[in-house]
């Protein structure tokens, strides 16, 4: 049988440029209202997206991951060269997480505010 | 009572956060419920991170009852931005925005999920008009759209605050704007003590912040949103300042200098300034944030 496929257009469900974590929401209310959405191929459609944060695609990489462990399929469509770029950053920093040192000791604001 | 605030005037950011602490100490000390006078009337000059921190602290005075009366600049340059920015209330939604593009207000925006497609749109246009404002739609629109998405993130996935706050200004002569962020939230630490992560101070929880510990353990993807910020903010062509007040501690970065410090007063929540100098060159800003 052919799988049935849903096409969920981003811009128009939230806006062009996402940037919060909870942004995700809608998304995951539509494909799980779904009735049998098990049976679908899921396409998240970035046409006119021009920006998603970090925080955003860490949520839709999530999702993607939960729906293949479920056997269920989200494909990412009509994404531009940033948004796949952002995309890969945070699914190699899902992998590892590097660590940073920041040397400086504390000091009284009355004895620094002069600085800067 | 009445409450004389004091404004300083001038660029350096110090300065500013020092008077900002005599500003917190002293509408701190407001416990009547009436007659409540704000003197404004010497106020000759306003930046964001000096104006907003005040204009959230008014609001929420107002919002548990308190008679709030504001003697207004005699300065008419001032009065009138104030005015503008629609001193102290803010505005909270797309629509207003919308009716008056020409200029950014103060924004409150709600800290609930019925309100985030609100909030995304809002994010959004304030991107644009900032954007705008610059001439620099063309070379820093995602640059500017990942700073804002941090920094408010930060406040609705950590803060507990009510409402996140928000205040630009663009300075055209300096070349430079400022982005002003805060919450009335729990601060960095309070978030750490709710997951019971310890830390030794304010400042410290600051830092460990930077260093990018998470309060969402075990997940990885998760403690980059300050560092990388930071990295954008003060070593691209940006060539920005970076500035991070939390309940007692602050923390300032630009390319020449490195700063953690103790504050006088106490800022229940976070404040962040972004400084940023306007380039006409494309920025790349995910090299920054790996």
């Amino acid at each position: 049988m052919k799988q049935k496929i849903m096409k969920i257009k981003l811009s128009r469900l939230i806006t062009k440029s996402i940037s919060s974590r909870q942004a995700i929401q809608p998304v995951r209310d539509k494909i799980f209202a779904l009735p049998k959405h098990k049976d679908f191929l899921i396409e998240l459609d970035f046409t006119d997206i021009d920006f998603i944060s970090r925080s955003f695609a860490d949520e839709i990489l999530k999702l993607k991951e939960k729906m293949e462990n479920k056997k269920m399929c989200l494909k990412f469509i009509n994404k531009n060269s940033e948004i796949n770029r952002m995309l890969k950053i945070v699914s190699s920093q899902r992998m590892s997480k590097k660590s940073r040192k920041i040397d400086i000791s504390v000091r009284d604001l009355e004895t620094v505010a002069y600085l800067f | 009572m009445i409450i004389k605030l004091k404004f300083e005037q001038g660029d350096p950011i110090g300065p500013t956060i020092l008077n900002l602490c005599d500003n917190i100490d002293q509408l701190s000390k407001i416990n009547n419920k009436k007659n409540n006078i704000i003197d404004l009337s010497e106020m000759r000059w306003i930046s964001p991170l000096s104006i907003l921190p005040v204009a959230s602290l008014l609001f929420e005075l107002q919002a548990k009852g308190g008679e709030l009366s504001v003697i207004k600049p005699n300065n008419l340059n001032t009065k009138s931005y104030l005015r503008t920015i629609k001193f102290f209330e803010g505005a909270h939604t797309i629509d207003y925005l919308e009716r008056h593009r020409s200029y950014i207000p103060i924004v409150s925006l709600p800290n609930k999920p019925t309100e985030v497609k609100n909030r995304e749109q809002v994010e959004a246009y304030l991107k644009d008009i900032l954007l705008e404002k610059i001439n620099c739609k063309r070379n820093l629109s995602n640059t500017v759209g990942y700073a804002l998405a941090e920094m408010f993130g930060n406040i609705w996935e950590h803060s507990k605050t009510k409402y996140g706050w928000f205040l630009a200004q663009y300075y055209k002569s300096k070349n430079y704007v400022d982005i002003c962020f805060l919450d009335n939230g729990i601060s960095i630490r309070g978030s750490y003590t709710r997951k019971e992560i310890k830390t030794t101070s304010d400042a410290g929880a600051i830092k460990l912040a930077l260093k990018g510990k998470s309060t969402k353990v075990p997940e990885i993807e998760r403690g980059y949103g300050l560092w990388t910020t930071r990295r954008l903010i003060t070593e691209s062509l940006l060539k920005g300042e970076f500035l991070i007040l939390s309940g007692r501690g602050g923390y300032y970065k630009s390319r020449e200098k490195e700063l953690l410090f103790n504050l006088k007063c106490y800022w229940k929540g976070t404040i962040v300034l972004l400084r940023i100098n306007r380039t006409k060159r494309k920025i790349d800003y995910t090299r920054y944030i790996e």
